[in-house]
């Protein structure tokens, strides 16, 4: 029992001493399930489109940035709680996060899609075939992808997952018929199941990805300069689209 | 030579179940990249370490709770006892993931946590909260062995002019301790367990590299079947500890062992 | 015992009653034991023997009625109940030895814990009282290992160890095998002829015939019939009392 709480204080004491340190760095939140935009790489570290593209920021303004991850629904709550200062994690700017957040410009532009059971959809089939009542829809909770199948689809059956590899889990094994969420993620999850998957060749909306930061945040003018100012051919943003996406001209936000 | 038999029966038995996995693994759909499992050993590692620490940190804070909670429950004041059992009730009652959002987004971010513990706040906010949802359980364990000591025992140290208070610290918590190791390596167990929920909010025990392992590769089954793998690694000990102690318990314990 | 003065009263009960739902245990019950007496308490099972020894030392809350200890009324709950019940030693029918410590431990742990003792004089004492009732060899044994008669002596020890004005056998012999409950017998008779205040609980008539000064004869929550021993149980008084007596073995 002594020994019990000896351990509790040294942990205690531990977490206490240990805070300071980088304290003055800028804390990414990110939902570290996500590639090409974000993953944990075998050697643990995180890698990804929004990882390059965070470090590279914090090297204009000077500041070391770290990356703390979690499940996406978290996120948002967090980033209100203030244990991180930015989420940059494949996030889609809407009016219904802006009332809550302050986002940055967007820094990429992806198509929502949509990948299909081969069990459960005819090989033809277009949109129309999910509109029915019996038709299961997968999406990850808190995504556009989420509110689109929604809009979208407003009689199928809205199945909400907290992660994106168990909601594709389900369309591959026939569970669902068919999964809404970003086409770059639909076209690597295809990948990965090519026999019991199918991208359906209609897209379901555009969404801008951008920074999300705290309502009022002072960092917004210095982020958005930056971004404004790379988002050109030869700028940092255009060549971490062509690293991670593999393409620039196709994923590069021209808005605003 | 009956011992033998039975050491042989169980030990087959063992067998044909890791052959029926065996079987049921061979099933999946494709091939299962082990390798990519191997390769993030060092992760894993890490993170099992991570899963003991917050464990037995929430191990501690529980057997401090429960072990009051019991106390409470035991003790001659109405209020104390209701106190105790409102706690035991509540937690009991609710599931330990809603309790994980209830401390983590309500009460850690109502407190500033953040600005105490800063990026090992979800961590030891976690073990917390584990330790308050273990404790309960303890509670009941200890409450249970307390119950179990016989009423002589209170009655013979009363006569004897101790008071409530050295009754129960002399003579009945002393003869519970005993038989409240077997009980307590069981909660032991489902603390261990019940950590792997911290992962939801970014702790990087186990299973959240597991998670992460299945999200970038997709490769679920080698993921999870390590990861069950691994918790194993750590119960299972405390499993058959536990086995040895009943054992043991029995045969040393001329007083029957009440049922706890 | 001679004469008998309020100086010398070490326990006095007056009106007890207690009920358990619709079983009356005690029905007005008094009983005053002086200083040096030995009075012992026959009846039939489940005429109020035990509940009236509870009552005596505060192990059971008399509904109405009083106790008092050395003129001081014994009150549950109260500040000096411990104080109080320190002066009265209990044996109970069951033993009730700490199975978790040594014999003589079981002996020094009250004394040391309420702190009428430092533990030198605690333990010389102890192994005093262990020689007394013959179980010098056995300080460092577990409870557990000893026969039943051991435990009872043991037990008897025990209760003496606090140096008690008074002492109560609730059925001292009622748990043992019958070939050891002739030595706690003879414990109880040394520690009587010592002149050691008592109140034995018993439904052994002839060792209550040989012990005591004083016998209490209750049935049904009442005292039926109470005197010096040797006439009252020679030639009883009492019908129910003598109907009692023709149905037990001895005597």
């Amino acid at each position: 029992m002594r020994r019990i709480v000896t351990l509790l204080l040294a942990l205690v004491c531990l977490a206490a001493c240990t805070k300071s340190a980088g304290s003055d760095a800028l804390v990414v939140g990110t939902e570290a399930a996500f590639p090409p935009f974000e993953s944990v790489a075998t050697d643990g570290s995180l890698e990804g489109f929004d990882i390059d593209l965070m470090r590279a920021f914090g090297a204009h303004i000077n500041r070391e940035v770290t990356f703390s991850s979690r499940d996406f629904s978290a996120l948002i709550p967090d980033l209100q709680a203030g244990r991180i200062d930015a989420i940059a994690s494949g996030m889609s700017r809407t009016k219904e996060r802006a009332h809550v957040v302050l986002f940055s410009r967007p820094y990429a532009r992806v198509a929502t899609g949509v990948l299909v059971s081969t069990q459960r959809v005819a090989d033809a089939a277009g949109l129309e075939a999910l509109e029915g009542d019996d038709v299961v829809i997968a999406v990850q909770r808190k995504t556009t992808g989420e509110e689109k199948a929604e809009t979208r689809f407003p009689n199928a059956q809205i199945r909400v997952y907290d992660r994106e590899v168990d909601a594709a889990a389900e369309v591959a094994a026939g569970r669902a018929h068919a999964l809404v969420y970003d086409m770059v993620s639909i076209v690597n999850l295809h990948a990965q199941h090519p026999e019991t998957t199918r991208i359906i060749d209609t897209e379901l909306g555009i969404e801008l990805y951008a920074v999300a930061l705290p309502l009022g945040s002072e960092l917004a003018p210095a982020l958005d300069a930056f971004l404004a100012a790379e988002t050109r051919p030869g700028g940092k943003v255009d060549e971490l689209l062509a690293k991670w996406l593999g393409d620039a001209e196709r994923f590069r936000a021209t808005e605003e | 030579m009956t011992a033998q038999r039975e050491r042989l029966v169980r030990g087959a038995v063992v067998m044909a179940i890791i052959a029926a996995l065996a079987i049921v693994i061979s099933l999946a759909p494709g091939e299962i990249r082990w390798a990519l499992a191997w390769e993030r050993r060092d992760l894993f590692l890490t993170g099992l370490g991570l899963t003991v620490v917050i464990s037995s940190g929430a191990v501690g804070i529980g057997l401090i709770l429960g072990v009051i909670a019991a106390l409470f429950r035991v003790s001659r004041s109405v209020a104390l006892d209701q106190i105790g059992r409102t706690y035991v009730e509540v937690v009991r009652g609710t599931p330990f993931l809603v309790q994980l959002y209830l401390w983590y987004w309500c009460i850690a971010q109502a407190l500033q946590l953040h600005g105490l513990f800063g990026p090992r706040e979800a961590a030891i906010v976690g073990a917390i909260g584990l330790g308050v949802f273990g404790g309960a359980y303890i509670a009941e364990v200890v409450r249970g062995a307390i119950e179990s000591i016989d009423r002589g025992q209170w009655e013979a140290a009363r006569s004897l002019g101790l008071s409530h208070a050295q009754a129960l610290r002399h003579v009945v918590l002393p003869q519970c301790a005993r038989r409240l190791l077997p009980p307590l390596t069981g909660e032991a167990v489902s603390i261990v367990k019940e950590s792997s929920l911290l992962s939801i909010i970014g702790v990087a025990e186990i299973t959240y590299h597991a998670k992460n392992l299945q999200a970038r590769e997709y490769e679920t089954w080698a993921a999870f079947i390590c990861l069950a793998a691994l918790y194993l690694v750590v119960t299972l000990p405390l499993t058959l500890l536990t086995r040895r102690m009943e054992r043991r318990l029995a045969g040393e314990e001329a007083l029957p062992v009440a049922r706890l | 015992m001679s004469v008998s003065t309020q100086n010398d009263v070490i326990l006095q009960a007056r009106g007890l009653a207690k009920r358990w739902g619709d079983v009356v245990a005690l029905d007005g019950v008094d009983l005053t034991v002086h200083k040096g007496e030995v009075i012992t308490v026959i009846g039939p099972s489940g005429g109020g023997k035990s509940t009236l020894l509870r009552c005596l030392n505060g192990l059971e809350v008399p509904d109405a009625g009083s106790v008092r200890v050395g003129g001081a009324p014994l009150r549950v709950g109260a500040p000096d109940i411990d104080a109080l019940r320190r002066r009265v030693g209990m044996v109970f029918q069951a033993f009730h030895l700490f199975p978790h410590i040594s014999v003589l431990d079981n002996l020094t742990l009250a004394p040391t814990v309420v702190c009428t003792e430092d533990r030198a004089t605690a333990t010389r004492h102890a192994r005093e009282l262990l020689d007394r009732v013959g179980l010098a060899d056995k300080a460092s044994a577990r409870p557990g290992e000893l026969s039943g008669g051991q435990q009872q002596r043991v037990a008897i020890a025990r209760a003496l160890a606090m140096r008690p004005d008074a002492l109560l056998f609730d059925e001292p012999t009622s748990a043992l095998d019958p070939e050891t409950v002739g030595e706690v017998l003879g414990v109880i008779r040394e520690i009587a002829a010592d002149g050691t205040t008592m109140v034995i609980v018993t439904h052994e008539i002839s060792f209550a015939a040989d012990v005591s000064s004083r016998t209490v004869f209750m049935e049904h929550g009442r005292i039926i019939a109470e005197g010096a021993t040797q006439p009252l149980l020679r030639t009883p008084t009492s019908d129910r009392l003598r109907a009692f007596l023709a149905r037990m073995p001895t005597m």
